[in-house]
């Protein structure tokens, strides 16, 4: 896959948290009190050219979360379609594409992009819906649980995904990769 | 017009199967209507053309209340403005209306939504509810559509897009938006100053769309029973 899994350079490891590395000083013998120096071989730094973000349009996300396949949600007339296509927006400063890397037309970057947007999609027809009534004045109906949000305060961003179908399958793929990367001297964003 | 163009009617239509009453704003069907869409003669049944149009008045107002029970409260006046503005709607009314007459032929019809009673050995209040105002068949028609939907699907907010800023720009200086000198000033559709009658947003494939946010409200103010002469 061609992709640019950050790295420093070809002498640095990748760990789960800042935490978890400074939890080992703890082990006098743990790499932590250790520097180590590698002599030979030593190979050159092997930078390669950053990954362009594409277009992604409305199409793109329907094709891939088609159970939003709406009335013409990819027609300005609809009702979502200004929130669709800011959330994509949002969706691909939050993926990062050099991450996934741009085979077959950046299916899996799409894909991604395309999870990530329905997640909050299906969370946005809920609250839009109000089946129970809660956010007007008019008396309230009772409870059906299938139908309101789980409300609990969520723990970590992989909480807040697991919230919904399209939240797993985001989480399933990306979840890995981003828990896993670095940008910079700090990990990924809400991925921790 | 955020309803597609190809479906948006610019003032409720009236014609040979459709009256508008502008103080529910609602269709009301004409007998004529009923008896060329549903082979039904309602002057047989009540006697005289004002009594079988009197009867058709009262069904709209059932009908209308039905299909407004689906929405959230919140946005009922914007499927008002919807029912009255779409072609769409006006066709699913009428097999709706057609529907709802051969529904009253039989036992009671929307009339036992009207009913209750008591069971006096349980000391039970029986209601049929608004349940029993259209038919089961009716019932389905209306999920079949938009009607049946918690919140409109279309934006009814009027909508103009834009290739580029520059044409952009324009429309806003035609439009009394801003002035020729804002215009002058403005490189990025970011910079454009924010007003709370419009919301202006970039299309990901290139190009702006600019959303009318007054819309309803315009058309709340048009409606003749507020302004005496609206057109709806």
């Amino acid at each position: 896959m061609a992709s640019n899994f950050p790295t420093y350079d070809n002498n640095t490891f990748g760990i789960d948290s800042f935490n978890q590395y400074t939890l080992s000083a703890f082990n006098p013998y743990g790499l932590y009190h250790y520097t180590v120096t590698i002599v030979s071989p030593v190979y050159p730094d092997g930078q390669t050219e950053l990954i362009e973000t594409p277009t992604i349009t409305v199409e793109d996300f329907i094709f891939w979360a088609g159970n939003f396949r709406d009335i013409k949600i990819d027609s300005e007339d609809h009702f979502m379609y200004q929130l669709v296509n800011e959330m994509i927006k949002i969706a691909k400063t939050y993926i990062d594409v050099n991450l996934i890397g741009d085979d077959n037309n950046y299916s899996q970057y799409k894909r991604l992009v395309s999870y990530y947007v329905a997640h909050y999609l299906e969370m946005h027809y809920q609250l839009l819906k109000d089946e129970s009534d809660r956010d007007t004045f008019s008396k309230e109906k009772a409870q059906v649980e299938e139908k309101t949000i789980q409300m609990n305060v969520p723990d970590g961003a992989k909480a807040d995904f697991m919230r919904t179908t399209w939240g797993v399958l985001f989480w399933s793929a990306y979840g890995m990769i981003a828990k896993y990367a670095f940008q910079s001297e700090y990990s990924t964003w809400g991925a921790i | 017009m955020a309803i597609p163009s190809y479906d948006f009617l610019e003032k409720p239509l009236v014609d040979d199967f459709f009256d508008y009453d502008y103080d529910l704003s609602i269709y009301v069907p004409k007998v004529e209507g009923i008896k060329a869409n549903a082979f039904v003669d309602l002057t047989k049944r009540w006697g005289s053309r004002d009594n079988a149009q009197a009867y058709l008045y009262l069904l709209a107002q059932v009908v209308n209340e039905v299909i407004l029970s689906y929405k959230n409260q919140k946005y009922r006046l914007e499927m008002k403005y919807y029912l009255s503005h779409s072609i769409e709607a006006r066709i699913e009314l009428m097999n709706l209306f057609s529907d709802s007459v051969w529904y009253n032929r039989r036992d009671g019809g929307f009339m036992m939504a009207y009913n209750s009673g008591a069971n006096l050995n349980q000391g039970k209040l029986i209601e049929f509810g608004i349940d029993k105002a259209l038919s089961s068949v009716a019932k389905q028609m209306i999920e079949n559509t938009i009607f049946g939907t918690r919140h409109l699907k279309y934006d009814i907010n009027t909508k103009e897009t834009f290739e580029d800023l520059d044409s952009l720009k324009t429309y806003l200086v035609e439009n009394n938006y801003i002035t020729q000198e804002e215009s002058d000033e403005i490189e990025n559709y970011t910079e454009i100053p924010s007003n709370p009658k419009y919301y202006i947003t970039q299309k990901l494939d290139g190009g702006y769309v600019f959303t009318y946010l007054d819309t309803l409200k315009d058309a709340k103010a048009n409606m003749r029973r507020y302004s005496g002469t609206g057109d709806w």
